[in-house]
């Protein structure tokens, strides 16, 4: 018998042997009241509801819908106006914002073309081992302030 | 006998053995509690077919056990970095250990509490290795059902249960060496 062979029996002996816990006696109680008293119909999940509340759910639903669209007909020009008024100055700065990330673009692949790709890739690698060596002590600065005493944290 | 005395009466009966499942594969009290609440209710739902089936204790472990892998993917994510780094949970390896009333009274203590230490080195151990220790030794399962589970290769599966055991033993020591079995 191999070292895994004996090492799979003596710990399978070990855990088959293992009676049950004991169920703590909330649970006995707390099922049973759950049973008693089941979530209100509107937690439950929409095909469970009522069929008297679902139809109702359903035609209110309908409704607001057609509210939607009724609403958008009549009020379209207004709200088109009023929407223009309020998204301009957004889109002015989504605008501004573009034409940094183009600039920013721009230079990278001048960089990328007068640096040379074997030196952005050194920098790639240095960030990169960079974040590693961060995550690295970040971990270790964790298990050391987390431990409990009298165990080592690594 | 009222269906709800029936109900009552097969939680009574599984709930340590339903508990056992969730808590072996969870170690942790509050969740595995809330596991077993689940799995009682789905059984509620079913009681029709289930009351009186021979099958209800199987169909019982099964959802525990799906509940509980289901339990465990859901927070893997979000908090197997830091759980396995804290390994505070208040019923893990600090909670006192209470098995169901054993059958023989006589039963020798040195085995109740040779027990008692392999549940705690059994929380103790990491999930990624726990998980399907307790597979493949308390419910049975194939290498290739526990891959199949777990969503994981089979070499995987067999690395994490040797690690697993090796822990155990280092863990546990020569008294793994001792009898098991309550004597009569």
């Amino acid at each position: 018998m191999n070292l895994e062979q004996e090492q799979e029996l003596e710990i399978g002996r070990a855990l088959q042997g293992l009676p049950d816990l004991a169920a703590p006696p909330s649970l006995l109680t707390r099922t049973m009241n759950a049973l008693e008293q089941p979530a209100p119909w509107r937690l439950w999940t929409w095909t469970k509801w009522p069929v008297s509340v679902r139809i109702a759910f359903f035609v209110m639903a309908l409704a607001a819908m057609a509210a939607v669209v009724v609403g958008w007909r009549e009020f379209e020009p207004g709200l088109l106006a009023a929407a223009h008024r309020c998204l301009a100055p957004a889109a002015s700065a989504g605008k501004c914002f573009w034409n940094v990330l183009g600039a920013l673009a721009g230079a990278l692949a001048l960089a990328v073309e007068h640096l040379g790709k074997g030196f952005m890739l050194a920098c790639l690698v240095a960030a990169a081992g960079a974040c590693a060596v961060c995550a690295g002590f970040g971990t270790i600065f964790v298990r050391f302030a987390l431990a409990k005493p009298g165990r080592s944290p690594l | 006998m009222t269906d709800a005395q029936q109900f009552e009466m097969l939680l009574r009966n599984y709930q340590n053995m339903v508990f056992s499942t969730a808590m072996r594969l969870v170690a942790s009290t509050a969740e595995a509690e809330d596991i077993s609440q689940e799995v009682f209710l789905r059984a509620f739902e079913r009681f029709d077919e289930l009351a009186g089936d021979p099958r209800v204790g199987g169909w019982l472990k099964t959802v525990a056990i799906n509940l509980s892998l289901n339990h465990l993917s859901r927070y893997r994510a979000r908090w197997s970095f830091f759980s396995e780094i804290l390994h505070r949970d208040p019923a893990g390896e600090e909670a006192e250990i209470e098995f169901a009333a054993p059958n023989d009274v006589e039963e020798e203590s040195a085995v109740a509490e040779r027990r008692c230490m392999v549940e705690q080195a059994l929380r103790q151990l990491p999930r990624a290795q726990r998980v399907p220790l307790v597979l493949f030794h308390l419910e049975d399962m194939k290498y290739e059902e526990i891959a199949a589970k777990l969503g994981v290769t089979l070499g995987k599966v067999k690395t994490d249960i040797f690690r697993a055991r090796e822990a155990l033993r280092k863990k546990l020591g020569p008294r793994l060496q001792d009898d098991w079995r309550p004597r009569a």
